[in-house]
């Protein structure tokens, strides 16, 4: 009986870690997970309005069904175990991959024995078809009467490079959710600087350029224009009447409120309540357009009774019972601030792999070995599109 | 009769003939019916052509008899995407094969290659004469829509590809077709989120191009990264993922 060669478990865990299952089942499972974020609307978190926009939303889309899908875990996807694991063992099978191209390659340096079965090329002399390789840029080494053809090294780049990109992308992805932040529907005045509370961070938008100016190390971009007032109230003897938008506040002469939401105000001295809500949730098409109508609804205090109720777009004044309100549109916008330290490993990893699945797919891996005996030319391995022309006449 | 519709349905009726004849290729094989089904499908896709360019310049305005039209038959984005998807999926490839032995014809295989391009001809025809008038309206599809149609065009290739390799003997055009549809979809992908990174400063999930291409983007990978045995399971990856491909283009455009 013939001894077994003891089996060498290191060998045996890396063929399983660096087999193509493996990763299909990965990729299968990532991309499975990113359409499910994108067709099943995902679960805000530290952020109570939007959980319950988002709640109502979804209840009312999927009814008794959003018990169970929760549960489930379809509405957190990207933060739930199974994904991030799949993620982690993507970037251990791209190492892994990305050693054994490394050793690949070295080891691809030298001329190699053919290990395929030897095919005839008909009416074709070696000289010519040597020739022809050459000027297509293939590397030859070898002497007569045996060649061997393939396009080291930059053919054999291309798969360590797309390897490499993925892993620079999953350490930027990562650098990004540990140390990077995102601030939402930021509601800025034209020339007001806001200070963020992440960072000492600041921002400021000039509606007349439609430009934002921020703090170093952020990037800021505006979400929507938002309408607003600056409202004020007279007596009709001209004596200002002072507003506030809570009971905690102070009164104020000049109010200004964004109007993202129904809002309110009151007019305390003329017991009036101000109820402001956005007409439209379509931003203006242009920057030359008046802002949405919001409409002004106007209420006695303590009754309720609506007393008067109209719409502003630019400029409004209401008379109620000697009170005279005017309002006139403010512009103001919605920004998102982002600090991403990722940035750079995020776009470096997503460039290598363009680079590495686009070159790999225009210059391929290939390697040959060409012979010539008994006055004719054999090959062996896998022969560039025009030698398998000239194989099959 | 509009262009419009004239050109998809000799396009249509150029891709059913097609059918007809590599159907009638199994009672008859002739050495010159694939070169004749070839003449066809380019005929075809010449005429899918001018109808899409037809209907574009309609939407963009440079043909301004279009907005009756419209009005009396429905010509529309919808019409212009399935075209434009069937523009792309009816073209034979560029490398021809060797039919001087009418025996090595495949009549199921030319059928699997013509059938992509005559389903998006004949929806988008049909969506036209279902509903006359109702659909009129001029959607402007973006650059990454675009980009995305192109994408969904050349995996219905690869599609059709994969379905002649799964009936007939595995071919070389398949795999091109599938690495061709991977290319662009990487450039696509890439590209979409380069530019978000660096206007937003962040790749959002949920969003359509991180989400619905990239997962396309990352199951594509997969047909082409999968293992080779059995013989069948990348073939019917690539329909699969194809036709997820085109659920994509659809929901996004």
């Amino acid at each position: 009986m013939i001894a077994q060669p003891p089996r060498d478990p290191w060998r045996a865990i890396w063929q399983v870690a660096t087999n193509d299952v493996l990763i299909t089942t990965a990729l299968l499972g990532i991309a499975a997970g990113l359409l499910i974020t994108a067709w099943l609307p995902q679960r805000p978190v530290a952020n109570p309005v939007a959980y319950a926009e988002w709640l109502s939303k979804t209840q009312a889309r999927f009814g008794d069904a959003t018990t169970t899908m929760q549960t489930l875990g379809l509405f957190g996807i990207t933060r739930s175990f199974v994904f991030r694991t799949l993620l982690a063992l993507l970037g251990g099978i791209l190492l892994l991959r990305l050693i054994e191209y490394g050793d690949r390659l070295r080891h691809t340096r030298d001329m190699q024995d053919p290990d395929d079965d030897w095919i005839v090329l008909p009416e074709t002399r070696l000289s010519d078809v040597v020739d022809v390789l050459r000027r297509r840029r293939y590397r030859i080494l070898g002497e007569p009467p045996l060649f061997q053809v393939d396009r080291w090294p930059w053919a054999e780049l291309l798969a360590p490079l797309t390897c490499a990109g993925g892993l620079i992308l999953l350490v930027g992805l990562l650098v990004t959710h540990v140390w990077g932040w995102q601030v939402a529907s930021i509601i800025v005045e034209s020339g007001e600087r806001v200070t963020l509370s992440e960072g000492n961070a600041w921002v400021t938008w000039d509606t007349e350029s439609g430009e934002t100016t921020h703090s170093p190390g952020i990037v800021t971009y505006v979400e929507a224009r938002v309408p607003g007032l600056l409202a004020q109230a007279h007596e009709s003897s001209g004596r200002s009447l002072s507003l506030q938008q809570t009971p905690e506040d102070q009164p104020v002469a000049d109010l200004t409120v964004a109007v993202a939401e129904d809002e309110y105000f009151a007019v305390p001295e003329a017991q009036l309540i101000v109820r402001l809500a956005p007409q439209s949730d379509d931003p203006p098409e242009n920057e030359t357009e008046p802002y949405a109508p919001i409409l002004i609804q106007v209420y006695r205090s303590p009754s309720g009774r609506l007393v008067a109720e109209s719409q502003v777009t630019e400029q409004k004044e209401l008379s109620i019972d000697g009170v005279t309100l005017t309002l006139n549109a403010v512009p103001y916008a919605r920004l998102t601030a982002v600090s991403n330290p990722g940035l750079w490993p995020t776009s470096i990893g997503i460039l290598c792999i363009m680079v590495g699945v686009v070159g790999n797919n225009l210059w391929p891996r290939r390697r040959l070995w060409l012979r010539e005996g008994e006055g004719r030319i054999e090959f062996s391995g896998d022969p560039p599109p025009t030698l398998s022309a000239k194989r099959t006449g | 009769m509009p262009a419009t519709l004239v050109f998809g349905g000799l396009g249509c009726g150029a891709l059913l003939a097609g059918t007809g004849l590599a159907l009638w290729g199994s009672y008859r094989p002739d050495r010159w019916l694939s070169a004749a089904i070839r003449a066809i499908r380019w005929l075809a896709s010449i005429c899918l052509l001018i109808a899409t360019l037809i209907t574009w310049m309609g939407e963009l305005g440079l043909l301004p008899r279009l907005s009756s039209i419209e009005e009396t038959f429905g010509v529309n984005g919808a019409f212009l995407r399935w075209i434009l998807l069937a523009t792309l999926a009816a073209p034979p490839g560029l490398r021809r094969r060797d039919h001087s032995d009418p025996q090595s014809f495949s009549q199921w295989r030319t059928v699997m290659l013509i059938l992509p391009a005559l389903t998006f001809t004949g929806a988008g025809l049909f969506g036209i004469t279902s509903s006359p008038g109702a659909g009129a309206i001029a959607t402007p599809i973006s650059l990454v829509g675009l980009l995305t149609i192109i994408c969904g065009g050349f995996g219905a290739r690869a599609m059709g590809q994969a379905l002649a390799e799964i009936v007939t003997s595995p071919a070389e055009e398949a795999v091109s077709a599938s690495r061709i549809t991977y290319t662009l979809l990487t450039l696509l992908v890439g590209g979409t989120a380069l530019g978000k990174l660096w206007q937003e400063g962040i790749v959002a999930m949920g969003t359509a191009v991180a989400g619905e291409l990239t997962g396309v983007w990352l199951a594509w990978s997969t047909v082409l990264l999968g293992p080779g045995r059995p013989q069948w399971l990348r073939p019917v990856l690539t329909v699969a993922v194809g036709m997820l491909l085109l659920l994509v283009t659809f929901s996004f455009t």
